[in-house]
């Protein structure tokens, strides 16, 4: 469905000092039904990809085909077959609910009766209905994104592109919307999202951690996590930023990552946690507990990223070979 | 081009328009409001410019003269003075704007022949200061001091001649001084002042026509509009061609134009009192095509700059000030160096001002008119045209 072979986006500034590669050495593909996950910070480089996808933005070079159509020659094939779904709030916000949705299905050349029956479905879809009549100004943060997903929404697409469709949006409507983004890939459509957040990337098929314009890793989120050498251990203890001195010079310690009052400590073997323990009591730690947990994908992420920093900024596929 | 992507843009950007209380006051009112007062503001009669004399005669014929200066309404003498420190003190603070200063003799050249050869040979003894800071009515005021004085001393001199030829002076003598006293002065004084309203009448034409291009400059910052309020990148993400964009945005403005044009027409009529002597028709039609035209530049301009202020100072650079100076509203055309000409056959304005002159005051046809009309529609056609070769469906 989505060919993107050594891409890259360079923006140079007006003054022509200073020159930002947003993305760069991209390739990627991705089949029809999956439900991608595009996941980095901000400034990874997740929007130019998507922009460029929907044949909005012009590559420095390399080269993608949406649906088999050349994003550049192609730009107009593609923005009728896809859904786009921009960061920025892109309904008039001066408009109605109503009016925005006729303004869209007028363009996409939804018309007749199709119209109607669609824009029902969809607001039924997103729970929109009782504001129908209201100004896109006066809604909430969570029902500016639902509109505009239904916006992106009324000419059936089979593709769609979702930049950060839940950013500035509260858990509960967070929840809501990825039950949606679950529906309309259950129901056969190709979804690419792009996330900041790590629970969200869980929930994808198969994610692209983004950062610092490059892809680093590629895979399913299972795979991404086995990727984190050894095992992860949780420590809680009275003082967790003592601990995290101490255990960042052990050998056997690859990564130390704190979340809350949990310490992760990523370690090349389980059995390692004996010697840990004594480590930190020799320091004056008193350790609550210390025990294996599963690996998240944040842990995995962060690591990646610090191991892409200290490689001076290779990819880690690249380091490993 | 799909005519239903035209009309629903056409749709939403009246929607912007009507939900906006400034835009809508802007375009609805503002053409009108800019065109009233104006036309007032130029066209209004200057009265009461206060006058000092400075009389060294101090005769009754010097005496005689500033009355009739007061008695005109232009003019009002507020105060005598002694010295000519005081006469620029009193300008610097602008109590007065025109001095009259009367010589010692004035009386003298008004009653004797010699007297009337010396003001040929010595000039008169009376001149006039003015502050031409405000220089229309620094000009109407010295062309009344003028007017005024001229008509006065050439009625003395004939009464002086008359009373010479009575008392038994040379008549062919006397026929050679009337003769020279009296052509020169009414000639000039006939051709420069000219009281009645054909002023107005030549100007509220040429303002309605710079008063439609507030549509265009409001129209030039639309694209930035979208640009700042983040719906252009959803905008070009659809598969919307450009040139219903385009087209879809420009049609409310020319509607919001034709309302302007009927408006100011009703208050030209009304209001000032202009004539119009061509056909109604063919005069909206005219209009509308003028409207494509200066809303074709803002487009443009609209595409060029995506930031909301720059957009507006460059059009307002385009379009009012050009407009109304090198339109030949003020100013004729014919006056400019040979390069501004070409330069203000772009200006949609210049056109415009010949088609509503030639509309309202010498009820033209079109044929009259085909040289302005086919700059407009080369103007009109070109500025889309390049406006949609120019406009990209991309963001950066
Ligand atoms: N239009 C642009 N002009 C200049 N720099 C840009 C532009 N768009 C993005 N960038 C830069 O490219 C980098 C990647 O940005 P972006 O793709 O928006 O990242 P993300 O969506 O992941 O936050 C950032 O450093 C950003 O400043
Ligand atoms: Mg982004």
């Amino acid at each position: 469905m989505i060919h993107i072979n050594q891409l890259e986006r360079i923006f140079r500034s007006r003054l022509r000092r200073r020159s930002v590669t947003a993305v760069q050495d991209l390739t990627l593909s991705i089949e029809p039904g999956e439900l991608f996950g595009l996941v980095g910070p901000d400034g990874a480089g997740k929007t130019t990809t998507l922009r460029m996808l929907a044949g909005i933005l012009k590559p420095t070079s390399g080269e993608a085909t949406v649906n088999g159509h050349d994003i550049v020659k192609e730009a107009e094939a593609i923005k009728q077959e896809l859904g786009y779904m921009a960061q920025q709030f892109g309904l008039y916000p001066d408009l109605t609910v109503d009016e925005n949705l006729n303004f869209i299905c007028d363009v996409f050349d939804v018309v007749g009766d199709a119209r109607e029956q669609r824009i029902q479905e969809l607001l039924d879809f997103t729970n929109l209905h009782d504001f129908r009549q209201r100004r896109a100004r006066q809604l909430s943060g969570g029902m500016q994104k639902k509109l505009a997903l239904t916006a992106a929404l009324v000419h059936r697409p089979k593709l769609l592109l979702l930049d950060e469709p839940t950013t500035g949006v509260d858990p509960v409507a967070r929840r809501e919307f990825w039950d949606i983004l679950t529906e309309l890939h259950a129901s056969g459509s190709t979804v690419i999202v792009s996330t900041p957040y790590m629970d969200e990337a869980e929930r994808c098929n198969r994610v692209g951690l983004m950062y610092n314009g490059r892809l680093m890793v590629c895979d399913t989120p299972g795979a991404v996590k086995r990727m984190l050498p050894g095992a992860v251990l949780a420590l809680r203890a009275d003082n967790l930023a003592a601990a995290e001195r101490v255990l960042k010079d052990m050998q056997q310690v690859i990564d130390v990552q704190p979340y809350g009052d949990v310490l992760s400590v990523i370690v090349t073997d389980h059995g390692d946690s004996a010697a840990i323990e004594a480590r930190l009591s020799e320091a004056g730690v008193q350790v609550e507990s210390l025990r294996p947990a599963p690996p998240r994908l944040e842990e995995a992420f962060i690591y990646f990223v610090r191991q892409y920093a200290a490689n001076n900024h290779r990819p880690i596929e690249e380091v490993r070979a | 081009m799909n005519r239903r992507h035209v009309l629903a843009i056409a749709k939403k950007e009246w929607l912007h328009i009507i939900r906006d209380p400034i835009s809508i006051f802007l375009l609805m009112i503002g053409p009108v409001l800019m065109l009233i007062i104006i036309s007032y503001a130029m066209a209004t009669d200057v009265e009461n410019v206060p006058v000092m004399v400075y009389d060294q005669d101090g005769s009754p014929e010097s005496d005689e003269l500033v009355k009739r200066l007061d008695r005109h309404n232009v003019l009002d003498v507020i105060t005598h003075v002694d010295s000519t420190a005081e006469v620029e003190d009193k300008l610097k603070r602008r109590e007065a704007r025109v001095a009259v200063l009367i010589e010692e003799g004035f009386a003298d050249q008004l009653s004797s022949i010699a007297g009337l050869q010396s003001l040929y040979t010595d000039g008169p003894r009376v001149s006039f200061i003015i502050d031409g800071t405000d220089p229309i009515s620094a000009e109407t005021a010295m062309e009344t001091a003028l007017q005024v004085s001229e008509a006065y001393m050439t009625e003395r001199l004939n009464v002086m001649l008359d009373e010479q030829s009575e008392a038994g002076a040379d008549e062919t003598l006397i026929e050679v001084f009337r003769e020279q006293l009296t052509t020169p002065i009414t000639l000039e004084i006939d051709n420069r002042y000219n009281p009645d309203l054909k002023a107005i009448w030549d100007l509220v034409p040429a303002m309605i026509a710079v008063a439609l291009m507030l549509p265009g400059m409001s129209i030039s910052t639309t694209i930035a509009r979208e640009h700042s309020q983040g719906t252009l990148e959803s905008l070009v993400a659809t598969p919307v061609d450009k040139e219903a964009i385009l087209l879809g945005k420009a049609l409310p403005y020319v509607l919001i134009s034709l309302i302007n044009v009927i408006l100011m027409y009703i208050v030209a009529r009304v209001i000032f009192g202009v004539p119009f002597r061509g056909n109604l028709a063919l005069y909206l039609a005219l209009s509308a095509l003028y409207a494509f035209a200066t809303l074709a530049v803002g487009l443009l301009f609209s595409i060029l700059i995506r930031n909301v202020e720059a957009a507006l100072w460059a059009s307002m650079m385009f379009f009012l000030f050009p407009g109304m100076f090198l339109s030949g509203m003020f100013f004729p055309v014919e006056i400019f160096p040979f390069v501004i000409k070409i330069e203000t056959l772009e200006l949609p304005a210049t056109s415009g001002v010949v088609i509503n002159r030639g509309m309202f005051l010498q009820g033209v046809s079109a044929r009259v008119l085909w040289w302005n009309i086919l700059l407009l529609l080369i103007i009109a056609v070109e500025g889309f045209e390049i406006a949609v070769r120019l406009f990209k469906k991309r963001i950066a």
